[in-house]
């Protein structure tokens, strides 16, 4: 029981940091392909260039023997502890998201999510709201005005949206009635009118609306990286970073997109749920049986390709819309996203009402 | 067994944080102290078969309550002249009061014994405590949601500049 | 479930609570100090909570959360306002009644 869950964890982490270090790759060469350039190309082993790909090993050298500069003037514990809130709080939220239905080992049901919370999705938020800490204490113990500003304004922008997440997000938890992450992704699987997916989007389209600006402002990704806005505050909470510690932070981003991508896929997008999969099969103009470990292979892949898709989709978002400004940023969240969330609680509650007579 | 021991330790750091929290000259060394605290007291009450609670206590207190301290500390940006503190007579005497205090405390408390019963299962889940906020307690959740209404109105006048 | 182990936690975290908010003068960890208390407070309910198998104590622990969360708005708001208006965060010197 022990061994499986190391081995779980082992899973996840090696999957989130492959993930990341493959996105300091995507990132550079999707940006490249939407502003028609070629892109990371210059790096060679024997004059092999593999699309750029060794551009990764490269990065983290480079990262590794640069100088760690530490400003004088800074506080030194606080600087050094500040990166790791971001990336450990990226990485602790995955526990809770199944990327696969339970399989069967030796006569014991072993679900394919680190744990399985009765209130998950509170456990997802809680764990998230840790990753604020990060960048204020970044900010304060830099002792520089860019560094405070971009922290000032990262912990502003994260509590904001972190309200605007909460209230999309209770259209969901009110129509599959639980908390629980597994237990959303399985209800997922049903139908809704005998063919559509009963999937997050196509029952919650407003929620779906609203959650998705308020998560990537969260992770604080263009158009929502005002925290770093290079034009106005250098490089914002991390400007006096260098080397692995700045490192640190921009491996955290990347966890956390890929995190970000996992949870929409899980809420939203029906998770593992392959559309008119059930356990026995395909029930798609009469059953077609196939084998339980055919089904859970078909799954995994399912819940990978969508997290995928959900990576490039967030990654497209990022080189397609410019900055916001800050007061635009600030309307948002607490006067569009906030009242709208709330409305959808509302009408949620009125359908589910009539739903149920 | 396993459980009694890790409250045992999770009650050590949550005293050990609480008394770095006010012994700290910095008030952020002081949060980050208390964040711990919280958290140490997060890990308690999961063990308590309150895992909801456990839950929310690391939402509200640690993600809400200890960041929005740490960014007010950071925006307000004060000197050095506020920390220092002196060492006055009447604060030896807030001690003193402090300890008898905690003196008459534990002898109330080392007098309890209190046996306790195995609580079913499903005690502390979401669903549980749900049912009970909105049921037997609706009217102190009713009269909060007010109070916090009216603190949030409150607070964004009285931080608005003039 | 060592009940009284908790009890005694609760009542060293109190007295840390009390002695924090007496002590200390800077405001913000007067304020934690107080958050503390709240917080000896919500451990005792929820220890007794699960003594007597009675969801009553979480439920109020739930609220006290909620109240916490209310007090240091209200709290930071006025932190705001007295360091715009006296410059300071120390209690000692916002003392304007007193001259």
């Amino acid at each position: 029981m022990f061994l499986i869950v190391i081995i779980k964890i082992l899973f996840v982490v090696g999957v989130l940091l492959t993930f990341a270090a493959l996105l300091t790759w995507v990132e550079r060469k999707q940006s490249a392909v939407t502003q028609d350039r070629v892109g990371a190309n210059r790096v060679q082993i024997l004059g092999i260039r593999a699309l750029g790909l060794f551009h990764i090993i490269t990065d983290a050298l480079k990262m590794f023997i640069k100088e760690d500069y530490v400003p004088e003037k800074v506080n030194k514990f606080l600087h050094f502890i500040a990166p790791l809130f971001p990336f450990f709080s990226a990485l602790a939220v995955f526990a809770v998201i199944p990327f696969g239905s339970p399989i069967k080992i030796g006569g014991r049901i072993v679900e394919l999510s680190i744990a399985r919370l009765d209130s998950g999705l509170i456990y997802l938020f809680a764990l998230s709201s840790l990753a604020v800490l990060g960048p204020v204490i970044a900010g304060w113990a830099s002792h520089e005005k860019y560094a405070l500003l971009g922290g000032m304004r990262a912990a502003a922008q994260m509590i904001s949206y972190e309200i605007a997440l909460g209230v999309s997000i209770i259209g969901v938890i009110m129509v599959y009635n639980t908390l629980d992450i597994s237990l959303i992704v399985e209800k997922q699987g049903e139908l809704l009118f005998g063919f559509l997916p009963k999937w997050g989007i196509f029952v919650q389209p407003l929620a779906f609306l609203l959650f998705l600006p308020a998560i990537i402002a969260e992770n604080k990704r263009i158009p929502f990286d005002l925290p770093e806005g290079e034009s106005e505050i250098v490089a914002g909470y991390f400007t006096e970073y260098s080397a692995m510690r700045w490192g640190m932070f921009f491996l955290a981003e990347f966890v956390e997109v890929a995190v970000v991508a996992a949870v929409l896929t899980t809420l939203f997008f029906g998770g593992w749920q392959f559309p008119y999969l059930f356990d026995d099969g395909f029930h798609f103009f009469g059953v077609w049986h196939l084998p339980y470990w055919l089904i859970v292979i078909i799954r995994i892949l399912t819940f990978f390709a969508k997290w995928i898709f959900g990576i490039w989709f967030l990654q497209q978002v990022r080189w397609t819309f410019p900055r916001f400004r800050y007061d635009q940023l600030m309307k948002l969240g607490w006067k569009i996203i906030l009242p709208w969330g709330l409305i959808n609680i509302a009408l949620t509650a009125i359908v589910i009402m009539l739903i149920n007579g | 067994m396993l459980a009694t021991m890790l409250i045992y330790i999770f009650g050590a750091l949550a005293i050990f944080s609480g008394l770095m929290m006010i012994l700290y000259r910095n008030p952020i060394h002081s949060a980050l102290w208390f964040g711990l605290v919280l958290f140490s007291l997060a890990g308690i009450y999961a063990l308590m078969q309150a895992h909801f609670l456990a839950l929310i206590q690391i939402l509200v207190y640690v993600g809400a309550i200890t960041v929005l301290i740490v960014y007010v500390i950071a925006l307000l940006n004060f000197d050095q002249r506020d920390l220092v503190g002196k060492v006055t007579i009447l604060k030896g005497i807030a001690v003193i009061v402090a300890a008898i205090l905690f003196i008459e405390l534990l002898f109330y408390v080392g007098g309890l014994y209190v046996k306790g019963i195995a609580p079913p299962p499903e005690f502390g889940k979401a669903a549980n405590i749900g049912l009970a906020t909105l049921t037997r307690y609706l009217f102190p959740f009713e009269v909060i949601s007010i109070l916090l209404l009216v603190a949030v109105v409150g607070g964004v006048y009285i931080a608005k500049k003039d | 479930m060592p009940y009284n182990g908790i009890l005694i936690m609760a009542v060293i975290l109190f007295i840390i609570g009390i002695t924090g908010v007496m002590v200390r003068r800077n405001i913000f960890i007067m304020l934690m100090s107080i958050e503390l208390i709240l917080n000896a407070a919500n451990l005792v309910f929820i220890a007794f909570a699960r003594a007597f198998a009675d969801p009553a104590g979480q439920v109020i622990a739930l609220l006290s959360i909620t109240l916490a969360a209310a007090e240091v708005g209200v709290g930071l708001g006025i932190f705001v306002a007295i360091r715009r208006t006296h410059n300071t965060v120390n209690v000692d010197e916002i003392n304007l009644l007193k001259h």
